[in-house]
This record gives C-alpha cells, structure tokens and sequence, in this order.
C-alpha cells in the first residue's frame, strides 16, 4: 500500500490546533467567548468543531486583569484555493453591571498561513449606538447593538456604515500545520531571506 | 511669581523667542557678498525636480537657517542645497507598533565597538562580497579655469571649434552630396535620352522625370548649405586663431602650444572652370525645367480652361443675340433682362507668366555658386590644429604671467568619490598641467553593501592651506548589463561656481574679464570642465556580474538603471498617450526639454530629430496599457482557455449553474468539460427559443422586451444588493415610546392564561444544513366536497337508443362508464381521491367514496433544489408547480364474458381524471403554510360524469349561483422543515413623486401598520423602470378591445365576464419566479399587453380600468386570498351587489360567497384615493364598502381631490391577431400532442379515431364560446348527438382550456390528465385543438382530448 503521500494532490490541508487563550477587557468580570470559523466556498471542514462556546471566566485577581479562557481549537480544513482562506471570529459576552447578557465584543483573524506556532492578538470591538439617547435606552434595557451576525466582521461588505468602538484584546496562539500546498504551486514560506537586500551598511 | 503685564510678556518673549517669518527671505543673505544668484537651469544644466514642499515652509525653513548663519547651507541659486531628490526611497527606520512584541528583524542588539580602519577604500561588508562597482576615473578636461589666462580661454574656444569642425569634416556631407547629385543627373540624362526613342512619354516616365529633378534640387540645396557652413566654420576657426595670434604679439609671449595650420590644395584653375561652368549649366537648365513644370504648365492649363470659358460665353451671346431679335419683334419688355446677360467680367484672360529669362537666372545662380561654393581656382583649403607652439619659459615673460604660472603650478586637484553620500575614496592629487588637463588614470573597485543611490564625486582644489571642494556632480550607477569587460570611458560634465578673481594673469572664474581687446563688453565664464571616467560593475573570476540583483526592477531615474528605459524611451517618461511619433518629435521640440536631464535622456533622439533632414521614427504600433501584460496574472488568452479559471469566473459572476460551487477542484486537468454541459444547453436554448417563436413576430419583440426588462432590473437589483444600510448590519434596539411602553405594562398586567394554548413558531432551518433529499413538501388533504359523480349505469340495458332518448340532455346516455359495476359498488357515485404530484414525484391518497369524501391523509413529496443549492435567493426562483389531481377510481370488469372460468374475475383499474389545481413552489415558499378550501379547476364537460349538483345550501342570487357551485378540496400544505424565506429586500428606489407625497407616503403606511399590521395596503409601488410610483396613477379607464364589448349590452355581467374572461386569458407568470423574489413590478397596462405575462396586480388593474370604462363602480382591492397571499382583486358595486372579481382566473364572487378565496380586504384604491379598512372586520362577507365613511375607511387623501395625472395610457392599441399564425400553430400543437401521446405509451399502440377527431374538431370550436358567456349550463346535448355517429362506444375524455404561453404548457396539462394511460387495448383515441385568438395576441387554447373504446367490438 502507498504511504499516503499523493504526489499529485488535488487538495491541499490546513490543520490548526491551538488555543483562544485569554482576553484584555477592562471593566468586565465575568466573560465568555464564542467562535466560528469563516471561510470561503472552496473549503471544506473536514475534522473539527467550526464553531463553539467557551466557559465563562472571572477576570484574574492579579495586576494582569487577565480573563484566561484556554478554549482548545483544532479544526482541520481540505481546499482547493486559497481564495477564502478561513478566518475565526471571535465574540466575547459577558454579563453587565446588571447581570444581563451583552456583547463585549467581536474581532476576526486570518488563519496564519504559514506553518508554525503563531501568536495572534485579535482586537475586539463592538458598535456603537447611533445616538446618545439610544445609548442610554440601550444601557437600561441591556440591548445593546449587536451585529446581525457576527460574522460580518470577517467580510468588508456594509462595513462602511457601522460605527464601532475598541473593547479589548484577545489573544489567540495556533500552530498550523499545511500540507501539500507548495506541491499545488502554492509558495507559502517567505522566499529566500538571505537574498534580501538588508539596508544597513557597516 | 509675579505678574506681568501682557505687554511686558510680549516684550521678554520677543527678546527671547526667534519666530521665523514665514515671508521668504532676501535673496542676498542666503548667497554669498557681491555675487548674484544663478540660475543654473538658464545656464543649461540639469537641476533635476524637486519634492512639492509649501512655499510658506520653504520660507521658515530659510529664515531660520539665515537667522543661525546658515549661508553654507544654500545654493548659488539660492535654494537650499539639496540632492537632485532628497526623498528617501526607503524608511529608514521600520515601524515598530508595540513595544512587547518586537520583530527580532529590527530588534536593537547591542555590538561591541569595533576600531575602524578609516583608509579602506573597501567597504566592509559581511552580509554579502557580491557587488562590487568599478570606477575608473581617466582625466579632467577643464574647458575653463580660473587660472587661465585670455589666451588659453582662446585656445580652448579654438579647440572645441576644431572639433567640431573635425566632425563635420570626418562626416564629409560635400562629397556625399557632389556625388549624389551627379548620379542623380546622370539618371536623369539616361532617363530623358531613352524617352527620346519613345516619342510621348508616359505619365508615370514624365512624373520620374519630375520626381529626379525635385531630389536634384534638394540636393543642391543640401551642397549649398553643406559647404557654405563648412566655409563658415572655417572662417570662424581663423577668426579664432586671427585672435590668438594678434593676443600673442601684444603680449609677447606664448600660453599655449596651439598652433592652426591652414592647408592649401593647389587646383587646375581651368579644370575648376568647367566644371563650375557645368555646374551653372547645368543648374540653369534645371531651373528652366522646373520653370515649364511649374509656372508653364499651370499656365497652360489655366489658359484652356480660358478657352473654354470664351467659346461658352460667344455661344451665348449669340444665342442672345438671336433672343433679342426675336424679343423685338414681341415685346419690348423683356429686352432689358439682366439676367440673361452673362458678365464678361468673370472670364479673365490669364496673365502669360514671364518667360524664363536665361540671363537673370544664370546670374542669380552664380551669385548664389559664388557665395556658397569654393570659386574656381579657389584653393581647396583644410585646417589642422596643432599643438607645435613652444611655451614661452616663464623666465621670459613678464611678472603678472610668471604669477599665474607659478599658481597653476602650486594648484594641485584630486577627487573624492562618495557612494550613498558616504567617502569611499580619494584619488592621488594632481597638478594641472599647462594645457588645463589633471591625469588621474586610476581604477578603484567600491564593494558595496548598501543599495546604490548616488555615487558623487567632489573635485577637491588644494589651495595654499587647506583642500577646497570646487564642484561637485553625480556619476550615474550603471545598470546591470554595464561591467568591466564592456563599459566604456564616457564624459560628464561639470561646473563649478566658485568665485575667483585674481591679481596676476589668471582671467579668474565667475568674474568678468575682456577677452579681446577690441571688445567693450567683458566677459564672465565660469570654471567648466568635463571628466572622463567610467563606472561600472566587476565581474568575479567566472565573468559573473558582480551587481545586486534587483537592481534592475528597481525604478531609480537617477541610476539609469529604469529596465524600462532601456526598452522604449517614450514609456519612461510616462508619455504614454503619445502614439503617434511625429508629434511627439513635434512637442519634444516645442517643449525645449531639458537635454541634460537624464530623465530626458530617452527623448534626446527626438530632439536631434529633424536635423539630418529625416523623421526619427519609432515603432510605429499602438500603445494602450503597455504595462498592463506585466500585470497580468496569465495572458488572456490562456485565462479564457482554462477551463478552471473559467468556472472560478463564472463561479464570481454568479451565474446560477456554477453559484454553488464548492471545492472547485485544484488542478486543471480535474476540471471536466461536462461541468460546463448544462450552462451551455441553456445559453443554445435561449436561442432556440427565439428561433422556434421565429414564425411570430410579436412573440420575439414580446420576449425581447421581457429580457430587457428583466435584465434592468436585476442589473438594479445587484448593484443596489451591495449598499448596506445600519439595519441590516447592526441589530439595535429602537428607542420605545410611550405606546410600547404601555403596552408592555398592560402585558404584565394581563392575567396568566395557562389553558390558552400559544402557537410556538416552527423553528426555520438554515440553509446550509439542508442537503439533498432533506426538505419535503408536506400535502394534507382533509376532504372534499362537491365531486362530480358518475352517471347512471347502463351496461346491462340492452336497448341503447332508448337510453338515448331517457338521457336527455343532461343525461349523456351513450357513455358507457363504470360498467360491470358489482352491484356494491352501485352504492356510492364516485370514488375519488387525490394525486399530488411535484418535480416527477406523485404520490396518492387511498381512494375515498362519495362525492364529498374525508381522507385527512398526509402525503409526502422530497423537494430538491436547482444545483443543490439551498440558499433562499436560489429557492426563490424555483418555478415548480405542485399539482393537485382529483381521480376518480373506477374498476371495471377486464374479463372476458364469454370465458368460462368463471372463478377469476379480472378487473381493470383506470383512473379518471377530475380536475386538478395548481399551487406553484414559490408561493408555499413564501407563505409558509397554505391552509384553506380550494375550489378545484374542473373542465368544463367532464364526460361521464354529473358535474351539477343542485347547490341551495347557500341563499345566492340566482346570476351567481354557477358561480359558487364547483368542486372543492380543503388541503394544507407546508414544507417540513420550514425555509426561511428571503428577507424582502428594503430597497430605496428612485422617485419622481413630490417628496411631501412620498413623506405622507410613510407616515400613512406607518400608521395603518400600526393599527392593523396583517392587512394588505399599499401606496406606492415599483414600476418598471425601477421607480416608486402612487398606486392610484396606475388606474384609469381604459376601453377593452371592441370585439368584446360590442354585440352585448354594456353593462350586463355577460360583457364583465367577456372581458375578465380576456383578461385572465393573459398567461400569468408570477413576479416571484421572474424577478427572483426582488421585488414586485407593477407594469402599466400596455407594458402589460406587450409583455402578455403578468401576476394578479397587473391583471386587476387591467380589468379596473376596462370596467371603469364601461362605467362601472370598480376599485382594486388589496387584500389576502389562498393561496397567492397579499394579493390585488377587483371590487365591483352595483346597487348594493359586491362582486369580488379574481382578475387573473377570470373567476367572481358574492362577497357573501363563502368559498371566495379572497380571505381579508385591506384597502381600496380607485383613481382618485386610497382608502386602508379601519374596521375591526376585514372578512369580505361582513365589510362595509361604503369608503365614505371616516370611521370604517382611512382615506389617504383626507379630500378626494382631483385625480393625479395618470402614467397609464390613453387607449390601448389592440394589434389584430394572424390568423394564420393561430392557424399554424393550432397545426404544431396538435402534431405535438399527438406525437407525445405515441410516446408516452411506449408499450401500446396508439390508434387514432379519425371520425372522432372531427367531431371533437367541431365540439371544440364552440366551447370558448360557451365558456365566455359562463351561461353556467354546460350544454353537451349536441356532444351527444355527434357521439351517437360513432355508434357504441365507451368515451373518456375532456375538454381543457389554458391561456397560450407554449406548447410545452399545454403538453404538460395533457399529460396530468392521464387519459393516456388506459390500458384497455381496444382504445381509440380521438383529439381536437382550438385556439381562440382575441385580440393582441392573445390566445385561449383548448384542447379536447377523448379515449374511445368501441363497446360494440368489446362485445362481439
């Protein structure tokens, strides 16, 4: 039987595994995330979970004020092209100083495309209200602007008519793992960094 | 502290501040004393372009640099010393963003310091040994110095004449010209003897003739200007050397070795004679030639056309003149006619042009030889310039020249060559030598380790104490190609600005000076000089490059090292619109470009164009974009070859076939040429289409303008699809009002109600959890009521022809149906049930009994999507329809009776069919659920079968009776699980509606919503051209064809249901299916007749507008009917009787009848107003129509005013409909039928029953008749009397009618009928079309469809 090593792949495979592992969020106590991936037509998930929801962490008593999630990721995705390269979106809730459930924010990232371990820190924002009067109603009520779905942050398209405001950070490490890639023709590492003209002379 | 005043703040701050005024400065201060600014440019040197910086900047800039003594810093032009483009190309220091993760690329590490070995030319350099550049610095040439003396400024003018004068010597234009011409003459000489054998020369010899003479002349004229500037020159040179011998004896001494020797060549004066004489000869005679060809023949030609001219107006005269005789004999009048007399005056003799005069020409030409040519016996005189003059000793010369001399000799000069502005070396000092020239001859080689961006080179001047640097320039950095094994030495010039005036003899440089004594005006030069040098890059042992390597990519204008330059000229310089050569060498010119700026280099040879006296012609193609190929990703040609590449485009511009694609495979070959199968079939189809209708004109123009339109607005659709509002990307909550909050108090306040059940809302399914075989179409059918029921039985009467007479003529007595029945089975009428049948999938009920069973089953239909795609744009525009049949079941008895075997009894089951009715997907799409009582499309005779009841359940008037009575089923039908339906989009479209009329707009619907949120209402509506338009625009009375109207009373309900009838003859296509679920049109009622497809609203305001014609009460009323949802029927009042009209059925009700579909009445709209039902009731049956009353109607407008100007036209053009097109196509749908039936029986053979055909023929004519009047009884009496010519037979069959919209429609009605699956092998089938043609192209087809089986036979 062959080894598995197809010399002439039709597909190409990304596999991350890795973790959402903490968040910045000042103001908050309690928060939790969620995440999905988005990706283009051309992939496919073939092992893995595409979306999830984490535990609900306490902000850490510490002068780090960090809120530590540890959410495994590992998902494995099979392409074709790499137009859609997938992204995972990231939004975090948490309840406000009433107790109510609101979003703290969302933020995306590419998938890194490189093999390797990668540390990614993902900002977090949230819109805004359209006036003051509706911040305030929205504060009252626990109802705040929320996207329609939150995967709006991963496209371009509408953008232009939101508003939004930072919340935090979130940082994310993966290690990926591609495979056949370069035999499709597709050159992923950076070309030969020793060529490079370095602009410094001595 | 202590207060200060404000003043007093002002005055220490002006003590103590320095605000730089950002009024530019002096220019004085910023050069230096007692000299002028220069202008380098006007002196002809190249400055370069600098970066845009504000004036006002500039200015600061320069105060402040003034204010701290700062003259160094600026220019002799007064700018601030800069680079020719001081603008760094790369940052010098990367962007670091946040502090804790720094890339380790531009992480600070700390080096110990290392000593320095400043004396290394070589840079030093560990990241790479590679580049390595090679300078070769020859020798300075100063042209000026500010050490030479007059006489040196002198030899150096002489030198540079000399060499010119040596160019063109070297080039030797005279000869070239002499020889040219005497071949040239010699051609002609050849030319003319051989045209003197041949006596009349052709045109094309006569025009050679011309051409040689023409190219003699400008050769001449070339000799002349050739020889005369050479002369000139010459004269110069000696001027020159005139001045430099009279300067040496007034000053007694000699500066310069330069010596003229002027050579003479002695020459046979008579030889140069005659040639001169020829020459003039010869010149003459070419002048006369050119004479007869110009002037002569010109003249020739003008003084036939003069001839002519004569001859016609002696003609006339006489012709006059005879009038005139004749006139004086008649009337007198007519003898003073002006205009009879032809002005003499216009006919001018031409001048004869001068004759050519031998002598003035002769002279004129050896003037001009004397002048510009070398005389005969003239000398042939050459110059050479020589360097044999001994130098004075400078013991022999007087002081003040002892003085420079020993200055030169103490002057010594040497270079600095600095790379990216840093010293990389220096070259040995060198002494000028006395004919002004420095001798450095060395070669150094710079490793280079940074990107090369300039190589300077500053000529240092050693003076008594220190080094002065007297001029600095830039050495360009060779491109690639350029390297040691084939670079050459070039020239760059230089200047310095320096000033310098000195005591002893030295002229000085930038002071002025008389150069010759007898000049009044002094001169002033500054120091010039030129260095011979070379740069280029190494090659290594293997004669490789020694260059970096992207140094070619990179665009540097300084460096020359543009690739593109080297290509094509025009292209670098970003003159890409010029396409045309010529004017391009034109505009070079006209724009006094810059010769020196290397930017220009490419165009120098455009400059130098015209001077040769040819165009420089480049390639003479087209550009556009050139630069785009490099961009590209492949070329064009491979991008539409490729198959993948052509689904990933196909895929981007969404093209239904290919939307859905997912993992399109990775490798070319993987692509299939069937992906492509489907969408090519459908793009040949839609030709075909055209070419199939090609026999009708108005059916192309109709589906030309239906593609259009379409085409419109999805092209509107799309792009406005793209513009996001807040709404549909945030979800926000509205700020609440008191009414919200009130009734957000009340609901607390309400009391629990736990008995009461709540309906929970079906959970929707996305559309990417459904595959294939996932969603199915749920069909409940509960029961029925009113199903036609079988005839009487008659099988075992043996007398048929008095059952004839016993039927009479509701009683079809001749068909046989339901013979051999069990005598149990005689107890129920019919057995029927239900066939639901959607995308080649049927499923049945189990059969019932009686006409008015109860089957409360529940049928199960799969539902595939289009590509699989389950996304709600894709499933909107699925255009399936879901069949409803109602069969009856009818077993009979297949055995023989003459058999013996009497134990098996074979029974033949047949479906008969009923009537069916028709729910298409995208309405259970949109609706979710359809609920309700369905009147059930029952052909119109149903043979074998009692289609009247007697209805007296309801108390109707008696004109509407027909009308309620039918067949009905009661059936729900939903999809499990349920789709979400695509979101309406909220699209703004364009209006030209008064914006006041638009904001009542929303205000009204806002309310009405408000108050009853499920009621249909309407205000302004999308036409066709994409634009919002008033409801009430669209209404206005229209007359129907005539043909309907005539013949019948106007006003009686017959004419009504002529015209509905008409009108619901226009096919309809629902708005859904066409427009993908975009949007509803409302097209006005001649977009309507033209299209010939349109949904309920376009029908209804069609029959509005015919009834408001014929003086009717009519609104259109908005409501919910099953199973089309919110939908637009017409209302009719007339004393008291409401009649709900379904204008595209053609169907009516009392809006007391129970059974009308019609569920809920929102408003109703009329020219003039709209009014929204503010009842509490909105069930037609218990409605107010009195729209006058304020509390039962909201009006839109609060006083019916006068009607708004409508977009509907005056009349409707109703184009006669071709008969023989309706003829023609009664024939293609016939044959088509009969060619499916064969085919649809693959096991069986299909007889045709040729006498039945043409009794069918003649019934079907006239039911379109019948069924337009809707006299309710369907009299088939004289069916029966046809019938009875065929003798015993058994009959099954119906007649069906449908609006023409293709034959495939009308084939697909035949076939769900199913009356060619009788199995029974004696059938006979008969089969008749119709197509009643009303006006406009519209068509009703009717086709009558019958299976005989001859009982006598069967008997026999």
């Amino acid at each position: 039987m062959s080894s598995g090593i197809n010399p002439n792949p039709s597909v190409f495979l990304l596999m991350l595994n890795g973790q959402i592992e903490s968040g910045e969020f000042p103001d908050f106590d309690e928060l939790y995330c969620k995440f999905s991936f988005h990706h283009g037509q051309d992939w496919v998930v073939t092992s893995g979970l595409e979306e999830g929801i984490s535990q609900i962490t306490r902000r850490s008593r510490d002068e780090r004020e960090l809120f530590v999630w540890n959410f495994p990721l590992d998902v494995t995705y099979k392409s074709t092209n790499p137009h859609g390269w997938p992204q995972l979106v990231v939004s975090c809730y948490g309840p406000d100083s009433f107790g109510r459930d609101v979003v703290h924010g969302y933020g995306s990232m590419h998938i890194p495309m490189v093999p390797g371990k990668h540390r990614v820190k993902v900002a977090m924002f949230v819109p805004v209200s359209t006036s003051k009067l509706q911040q305030i109603t929205s504060w009252l009520l626990g109802r705040r602007p929320e996207f329609v779905d939150p995967k709006v942050v991963a496209q371009g398209e509408g953008r232009e008519v939101t508003r939004v405001r930072s919340q935090g950070h979130v940082t994310v490490t993966c290690n990926i793992v591609t495979r056949d890639l370069k035999k499709l023709g597709y050159d992923l590492q950076p070309s030969d960094v020793t060529n490079i003209p370095v602009a410094t002379m001595t | 502290a202590e207060y200060n005043g404000y003043n007093q703040q002002v005055e220490k701050e002006k003590v103590n501040y320095f605000i730089p005024s950002s009024l530019p400065p002096e220019a004085a201060s910023k050069v230096e004393e007692d000299a002028q600014p220069r202008y380098l440019e006007d002196e002809g040197f190249y400055v370069g372009e600098k970066p845009i910086v504000l004036q006002q900047n500039t200015n600061i800039l320069e105060n402040r640099l003034i204010k701290h003594g700062g003259r160094g810093w600026f220019g002799s032009d007064g700018q601030v010393d800069s680079l020719p483009n001081p603008v760094a190309e790369m940052a010098t220091k990367p962007w670091v963003d946040s502090l804790d993760e720094l890339d380790p690329c531009v992480e600070t590490v700390y080096v110990k310091a290392q000593p320095r070995n400043v004396n290394l030319y070589i840079i030093q350099n560990q990241v790479s040994d590679e580049n390595e550049l090679q300078i070769d610095i020859g020798s300075i040439n100063f042209i000026h110095h500010s050490l030479m003396s007059r006489e040196h400024v002198l030899a150096s003018n002489i030198t540079m004449m000399y060499d010119e004068y040596r160019m063109i010597r070297h080039k030797n234009y005279i000869t070239f010209y002499t020889d040219k011409l005497a071949a040239l003459r010699n051609a002609v000489e050849t030319l003319k003897e051989t045209l003197g054998v041949v006596k009349y020369p052709t045109a094309l010899q006569k025009s050679r003739i011309n051409d040689f003479t023409a190219e003699i002349r400008r050769t001449t004229q070339q000799l002349s200007t050739a020889e005369s500037s050479e002369r000139d020159m010459m004269r110069q040179i000696i001027n020159e050397w005139e001045a430099i011998k009279s300067l040496r004896e007034e000053q007694g001494y000699n500066n310069t070795s330069v010596r003229l020797v002027v050579k003479k060549e002695e020459v046979n004066y008579q030889h140069d004679l005659n040639n001169w004489e020829t020459e003039v000869a010869h010149q003459v005679d070419e002048r006369r030639a050119e004479y007869d060809v110009i002037i002569l023949s010109a003249h020739q030609e003008e003084m036939r056309k003069y001839q002519v001219q004569l001859q016609e107006w002696k003609q006339n005269r006489l012709k006059m003149k005879r009038i005139r005789k004749r006139m004086q004999r008649g009337s007198k009048e007519n003898l003073l006619d002006p205009s009879s007399e032809v002005a003499i005056a216009d006919i001018i003799k031409p001048d004869k042009p001068p004759p050519f005069d031998d002598v003035t020409v002769k002279n004129e030409v050896m003037n001009d030889l004397i002048v510009n040519r070398r005389n005969p016996g003239e000398a042939r005189i050459s110059l050479e310039l020589t360097h044999t003059t001994t130098i004075t000793p400078t013991p022999s010369v007087p002081p003040s020249e002892a003085n420079r001399r020993r200055a030169m000799q103490k002057t010594s000069s040497n270079l600095r060559v600095l790379f990216n502005g840093r010293e990389v070396f220096q070259t040995e000092p060198k002494i000028l030598s006395s004919d002004f020239k420095l001798n450095f001859g060395s070669i150094f080689r710079v490793r280079i380790a940074q990107w090369p961006e300039s190589l300077k080179v500053e000529l240092l001047t050693s003076g008594l104490v220190s080094k002065s640097i007297t001029s600095t320039f830039y050495l360009d950095i060779p491109p690639t190609t350029v390297h040691s094994g084939n670079v050459r030495l070039g020239v760059s010039g230089f200047t310095s600005n320096k000033v310098e005036s000195h005591t002893h003899e030295g002229v000085g440089s930038g002071t002025p000076f008389t150069l010759r004594t007898n000049e009044t005006n002094p001169t002033s030069l500054n120091t010039k000089g030129q260095l011979i040098s070379s740069v280029s890059w190494s090659l290594d042992a293997n004669g490789r490059v020694l260059a970096p390597k992207g140094l070619v990519e990179r665009e540097d204008p300084i460096s020359g090292a543009n690739p593109l330059k080297s290509n094509d000229p025009v292209i670098a310089i970003g003159a890409e619109r010029l396409q045309d050569p010529e004017s391009l060498t034109k505009w070079v010119q006209e724009s006094r470009l810059d010769p020196n700026d290397p930017e220009n280099a490419a165009l120098v040879p455009f400059m130098q164009g015209n001077k040769d006296g040819d165009v420089f012609l480049t390639q003479d193609y087209f550009r556009l974009e050139q630069l785009q190929e490099e961009f590209n990703f492949i070329t064009e040609e491979e991008f539409s070859r490729l198959n993948r590449f052509r689904l990933l485009r196909l895929r981007h511009e969404e093209i239904p076939e290919f939307r859905n694609i997912s993992m399109l495979p990775c490798n070319e070959h993987e692509v299939t040429e069937s992906a492509f199968t489907a969408y090519e079939r459908r793009l040949k189809e839609k030709d075909v289409v055209k070419m199939e209708r090609g026999v009708d004109g108005d059916r192309i123009e109709v589906l030309k303008f239906r593609q259009n339109v379409k085409d419109a607005v999805l092209h509107r659709f799309y792009t406005s699809r793209h513009h996001y509002s807040l709404q549909d990307m945030v979800h926000e909550e509205q700020v609440p009002d008191i009414g919200t909050l009130g009734a957000s108090i009340v609901k607390i306040a309400e009391p629990r109600r736990p008995l009461k059940p709540v309906r929970k809302t079906r959970k929707k399914a996305m559309s990417q959890n459904l595959t294939e075989g996932s969603v199915r179409i749920l069909v409940n059918v509960v029961r029925g009521y009113n199903i036609p029921t079988r005839q009487a039985s008659h099988s075992h009467q043996p007398d048929r022809r008095g059952e004839v007479q016993v039927g009479g003529a509701m009683a079809a007595s001749s068909l046989r149906v339901g013979q051999h029945l069990d005598p149990s089975s005689k107890s129920y009428l019919v057995a029927p049930f239900v066939a639901a049948s959607f995308q080649d999938a049927t499923v049945t009920t189990s059969v019932a009994q009686g006409p008015s069973p109860s089957w409360n089953e529940e049928l199960q239909l799969p539902f595939c999507a289009p590509n699989s795609d389950y996304n709600a744009s894709n499933l909107q525009k699925v255009d399936d329809v879901l069949f409803i049949h109602l069969f009856d079941r009818v077993t009979e008895d297949a055995t023989p009776t003459n058999t013996e075997d009497t134990a098996t009894i074979i029974t033949r089951v047949q479906n008969h069919w009923l009537g069916s009715y028709e729910l298409p997907f995208s309405t259970i799409y949109q609706r979710g659920k359809i609920d309700g009582t369905f009147k059930i499309k029952v052909p119109p005779v149903l043979l074998g079968y009692n289609l009247e009841r007697e209805i007296v359940l309801y108390r109707l008037k008696l004109s509407l009776k027909y009308q309620s009575s039918g067949t009905y089923l009661t059936i729900f039908v939903t999809l499990e699980p349920v789709l979400k339906p695509m979101d309406p989009p909220k699209l703004k479209f364009e209006s030209q509606e008064d914006v006041s009329l638009l904001r009542r707009c929303v205000t009204y619907l806002a309310d009405c919503n408000k108050r009853y949120p499920n009621r249909n209402v309407k205000t302004t509506v999308i036409d066709i051209k994409g634009e919002s338009v008033l409801i009430t625009r669209f209404v206005r009375p229209l007359p129907p064809p005539p043909e309907l109207t005539e013949a019948t009373n106007t006003n009686t309900i017959i004419t009504l249901e002529k015209i509905a009838r008409f009108v619901s003859l226009i096919p309809f296509v629902s708005d859904n299916v066409t427009y993908a679920g975009i949007c509803d049109l409302w097209s006005t009622c001649d977009q309507f007749m033209q299209m010939l497809c349109g949904d309920e609203e376009e029908h209804a305001i069609l029959l509005l507008n015919y009834f408001l014609h014929l003086g009717k009460q009519a609104y259109l009323l908005l409501g919910t009917a099953v199973p089309e949802g919110n939908t637009a029927y017409v209302l009719t009042v007339d004393h008291n009787e409401y009649i709900i009209w379904n204008a595209s059925t053609g169907e009516y009700h009392d809006k007391s009848d129970p059974h009308s579909p019609l569920q809920s009445v929102g408003a109703l709209i009329n020219d003039t107003n709209i009014w929204f039902n503010v009842q509490t009731q909105d069930t037609p049956m218990r409605v107010r129509y009195n729209v006058t009353r304020m509390s039962d109607w909201k009006a839109f407008f609060p006083i019916t005013a006068t009607p708004l100007p409508s977009i509907q036209p005056e009349s409707l053009y109703y184009p006669p409909t071709d008969q023989s097109y309706v003829a023609n196509l009664i024939d293609a749908v016939e044959r088509t039928l009969k060619d499916r039936i064969v085919s649809w029986r693959p096991r069986h053979i299909t007889r045709w029953n040729r006498s039945g055909n043409s009794i069918l023929r003649q019934i079907v004519k006239g039911l379109e008749e019948r069924v337009s009047r809707k006299t309710g009884v369907v009299n088939t009496g004289h069916n029966e009397q046809l019938l009875s010519q065929l003798g015993d037979v058994r009959f099954t069959g119906y007649p069906m009618d449908q609006p023409y919209t293709g034959v495939e429609a009308v084939v697909s009605a035949v076939r769900s009928t199913e009356v060619h699956k009788i199995q029974d092998p004696d059938v006979e089938f008969s089969m008749a079309v119709h197509i009643h043609a009303y006006p406009a192209s519209v068509l009703a087809v009717w086709v009558y469809v019958a299976a005989i089986v001859n009982r006598r036979r069967h008997d026999l």
